[in-house]
């Protein structure tokens, strides 16, 4: 940490300003992830009377329920393609509207909206134009011959809850791309034009290159908002149908833990989890900032 | 009676550089110090152990004849003018002036006549009610003054206060610290690494360099007698012209081509025949020789640049690079020229120590 | 030149109304009768009914909910999204200034201690957090609402950040000046902190008044719930079968989406800065 030339030094005063954060990190957080930790290696019975120690047993559960795979394999198939599909799109938008010489700032309000709607209004308001019963939308798919049935039909539920995703997150992935876009110097900009007139291979061997930071490190925040921001979306299309096929692993500690009323199985869900997050946040600072650097 | 009193003073750094290197300075009442230097070479590290915004690691500071550097900044009655003004950007010139004053329970009147007055000074009247944002930057650079002057320190220190103005501004500005210090005779210590600046400004200048103090002196006495190679060098643009030598006889030197130059008058006989010398000349004190004047050296032409007031003439002697500052010069083609100068401006330094071979 | 330009209004506008559309069908049939939607389903021009809806939904307890008016849980969500805001602000910048600021032994233990935070979103540890403050008796309260939310440190590293691209010298400045830590920190650091303490309140209230599981798990007494927990009540309507009050259904969706995109919408400039500064 870099820190400042001229530091004050006290002996309380400091430890004042930091006492709150760490007051409610050490109650609302370590405590719980502590429990979480704790019980992972716990098998306690449905009405919360009795506790016994199993060690490893929730977690060898865990990887040889069928159930649990699936879903572990749902979560990264999802959030590769809402990533992708979402970072495309936004794209796309993002260096069009850096083009246009008119209405650039209301486009981009009209982009950037939707980050304020949460993600479960989000799922409700895709519910009411999916819906069996008045779905404008549904009856659009059926009608070119979709059998669009999205309450029984996994691959349906599945590219339902993908759309929703995307939808919410482009916003986030615009606002990032057309600050990287407009982060690129100017003469850079004149000097590839003097360069290369083709205006597509322009952007393929100038612009895109030049992006790839931003890319990268919009791709670990969408694979952190598929995996966690997300279950909203999910609680409010689908909780899960048809028959667990749209469970996320986030979904599933939910499910698990508070539904299901197994803590045991919940926390060391939960820990798998962090250990993600952790490899995720390793990738983001080791690979990210060290390679891909201009 | 020190105003300042630095007793061999050093700042060593966790990570073990040694900035300061057992400076020892006193400094009169009144007086205008100008810590002069490369960058790195420790004049910044010892104006912030002044004002205590860096710990000492050895040595004992006292202003005014009472210990300060075990006190808190604010407790040392000095203010500090910073390099980039260091303006609260979000007061008013007013607010910032009376910052200081208010957090030391001055009374509002005497804040008012305090910041009033300086604003005058300064002519910085019409622009109390404005924001640092809205200035230019020869205004912030007053209000940093201002900030300064109105609690009437014991001591002002400048750190490179003029080098974030354009050239022009810098000029001017120069002149009106130096107008303002002699109205408020207020003992002050500043720091550039500009040579114009140090020797403008100065009553005396300090040359530092890697932490050790080269030559005090007056500006006069630090230029023509600089006390070794590196003083001779630092100030002066362009540098002075170096060559190696060897003393051959009680009152003559040879190059390393063979040519001989006279010693000095007053230096004949002080020098041991046999010894190797380092002889320095400045550029505007060679010379081109005149209808058939005999030369004393000769010099190999090589490009010339005109400042309009002088040009400057490049090539060699004796192969090693030279250059002349002519008042004025007519493009010659020839590729050997003459060279002449007196005696008495030649500078001799000793090879091994750098140091000057005086004249006693 | 000019052929190009306009092949790239019409993309942006496809996006545009890619993203407008949804919202506007609901808009649009909140203004119908429910007999128009459940014939004819969505709609996608005004219909007849104006705002009636929306009276309904901001004033009548019945409907989806029996306690919880509309207006009521616009303003538990209110109340969730400033407290938060102001909360996660206040509370991240105290720390933020004595991390940066001060020589403490440990600094380097309590930053891993507060970046861990980022390890562990709320939607993982949710049921032991749920433990807790049910043992802290903060089950149906505004505090269990919104103080666990505010151990995520997000905007302690951005104030941090800040803090540490302020120049050195006004620190150094305000000692000569005479002032201490306290008078630095509000006569100083908080001024000067003014546009980032702005984006970061439009970005933290719209994610407090976004809350949807912890509101959904904390609040078992109507008169907590927020609105956007609220629209939960609207699908158990429908997944029972039943035919909810449609019109009512999506003006409700409409004001749950109304405050925040207006926050988002009118401080644009300090919203795009909160974003951008936010998540790096």
């Amino acid at each position: 940490m870099a820190n400042k030339r001229v530091q004050f030094s006290h002996p309380i005063i400091p430890y004042l300003f930091i006492a709150p954060q760490m007051l409610i990190i050490a109650i609302f957080f370590i405590w719980p992830a502590l429990q979480a930790a704790y019980l992972s290696f716990m098998l306690e019975d449905p009405w919360g009377m009795s506790r016994e120690f199993v060690g490893l047993e929730n977690y060898q559960y865990l990887f040889n329920s069928a159930e649990y795979l699936y879903s572990f394999g749902f979560s990264i198939v999802f959030s590769a393609l809402v990533a992708f599909l979402s970072l495309g799109t936004a794209l796309i938008l993002a260096v069009k509207a850096n083009a246009v010489l008119h209405m650039q700032s209301t486009y981009r309000v009209l982009i950037t909206w939707v980050y304020a709607i949460a993600p479960a209004v989000a799922g409700i308001t895709a519910y009411f134009i999916f819906n069996r019963h008045i779905g404008v939308m549904y009856d659009f798919l059926n009608s070119l011959g979709w059998q669009f049935n999205p309450e029984a039909d996994a691959v349906d539920a599945s590219a339902l809850l993908i759309l929703v995703s995307v939808w919410k997150q482009i916003p986030v992935n615009f606002v990032f791309f057309l600050a990287g876009l407009q982060g690129i110097p100017k003469a850079v900009r004149e000097a590839a034009a003097l360069d290369c007139a083709n205006e597509r291979r322009r952007f393929w061997t100038i612009t895109f290159p030049l992006l790839a930071p931003t890319g990268f490190f919009l791709l670990v925040i969408n694979i952190t908002y598929a995996f966690f921001d997300t279950f909203g979306i999910i609680d409010t299309l689908t909780q899960g149908t048809p028959g667990g096929r749209t469970t996320t692993l986030v979904y599933k500690v939910y499910q698990d833990g508070f539904l299901g009323a197994d803590l045991g199985l919940s926390s060391a869900q939960s820990v798998v989890l962090m250990l993600l997050v952790l490899s995720l946040t390793f990738v983001q600072f080791r690979f990210i900032e060290r390679k891909i650097h201009y | 009676m020190g105003a300042l009193k630095l007793s061999s003073i050093e700042k060593t750094y966790p990570n073990g550089h040694r900035a300061v290197r057992g400076v020892s300075l006193e400094i009169e009442p009144g007086e205008f110090l100008v810590l002069v230097g490369p960058s790195g070479c420790g004049k910044s590290t010892i104006l912030r152990t002044i004002a205590g915004l860096e710990q000492l690691t050895g040595g004992e500071i006292h202003i005014a004849e009472e210990r300060v550097d075990e006190r808190l900044p604010a407790k040392r009655d000095i203010a500090m003018v910073f390099q980039n003004y260091a303006l609260y950007p979000h007061m008013s010139v007013y607010k910032n002036m009376a910052y200081g004053l208010k957090n030391r329970g001055v009374s509002k009147e005497e804040i008012n006549s305090k910041v009033t007055e300086a604003a005058k000074m300064l002519q910085l009247t019409d622009y109390l009610e404005r924001k640092p944002s809205q200035l230019s930057g020869g205004q912030r650079q007053r209000v940093a003054m201002g900030r300064a002057m109105v609690r009437s320190p014991k001591l002002f220190l400048f750190d490179e206060p003029l080098s974030n103005l354009d050239a022009r501004l810098r000029a001017e500005m120069r002149l009106e610290i130096k107008q303002l210090q002699r109205k408020l005779k207020t003992t002050s210590v500043f720091v550039t690494h500009d040579q114009v600046e140090a020797m403008t400004l100065a009553d005396r200048l300090v040359v530092l360099n890697q932490g050790e103090i080269q030559q005090v002196g007056t500006p006069k006495e630090v230029y023509h007698q600089p006390a070794n190679i590196f003083v001779a060098t630092f100030l002066g643009a362009p540098a002075m012209n170096l060559f190696e030598a060897r003393v051959t006889s009680a009152n003559e030197m040879t190059l390393n081509d063979g040519q001989t130059i006279q010693l000095p008058a007053e230096m004949a006989n002080r020098v041991e025949p046999g010894r190797n010398v380092t002889v320095g000349i400045r550029p505007e004190h060679l010379a081109l020789t005149q209808n058939g004047q005999r030369p004393l050296l000769n010099f190999e032409t090589g490009l010339s640049e005109e400042l309009g007031t002088s040009q400057l003439l490049h090539g060699k002697i004796a192969g090693t690079d030279c250059t002349l500052n002519l008042p004025h010069f007519d493009q010659h083609s020839e590729d050997q020229l003459g060279v002449v100068f007196e005696p008495k401006h030649l500078h001799l330094f000793d090879v091994e120590t750098g140091k000057r071979i005086d004249h006693g | 030149m000019k052929k190009i330009s306009l092949i790239d209004h019409i993309i942006l506008w496809a996006g545009v109304l890619f993203l407008l559309l949804p919202v506007w069908l609901l808009f649009a049939s909140s203004t119908h009768t429910v007999e128009t939607i459940v014939k004819d389903g969505l709609q996608l021009l005004p219909g007849s009914q104006g705002f009636g809806a929306y009276k309904i939904a901001l004033t009548e307890a019945s409907g989806f909910t029996d306690v919880a008016t509309g207006a009521r849980m616009l303003l538990n969500s209110a109340i969730m999204g400033l407290g938060f805001a102001i909360g996660k602000i206040i509370v991240s910048m105290c720390a933020a200034y004595a991390l940066v600021y001060f020589r403490i032994p440990f600094a380097q233990l309590l930053f891993w201690i507060i970046f861990s935070t980022l390890l562990l979103p709320l939607e993982v540890r949710i049921v032991p957090s749920y433990e807790v403050v049910s043992q802290l008796g903060m089950l149906n309260s505004y505090t269990g609402l919104i103080v666990p939310l505010i151990a995520s440190a997000t905007a302690t590293f951005y104030f941090q950040q800040f803090y540490k691209t302020i120049p050195d010298e006004l620190l150094e400045a305000a000692q000569l000046d005479n002032a201490g830590p306290f008078r630095f920190f509000i006569d100083i650091l908080v001024p000067l902190s003014r546009t980032m303490m702005a984006a970061m309140f439009i970005i933290m209230f719209v994610v407090g008044w976004n809350q949807y599981l912890w509101p959904l798990m904390m609040t078992t007494e109507e008169s907590y719930y927020t609105i956007v927990m609220g629209i939960k009540s609207i699908l158990s309507v429908m997944r029972e079968a039943r035919i909810p009050d449609y019109s009512v259904a999506f003006a409700m969706v409409i004001l749950s989406m109304l405050p925040p995109v207006a926050v988002v919408v009118i401080f644009q400039r300090w919203f795009i800065q909160g974003l951008v500064d936010s998540e790096k």
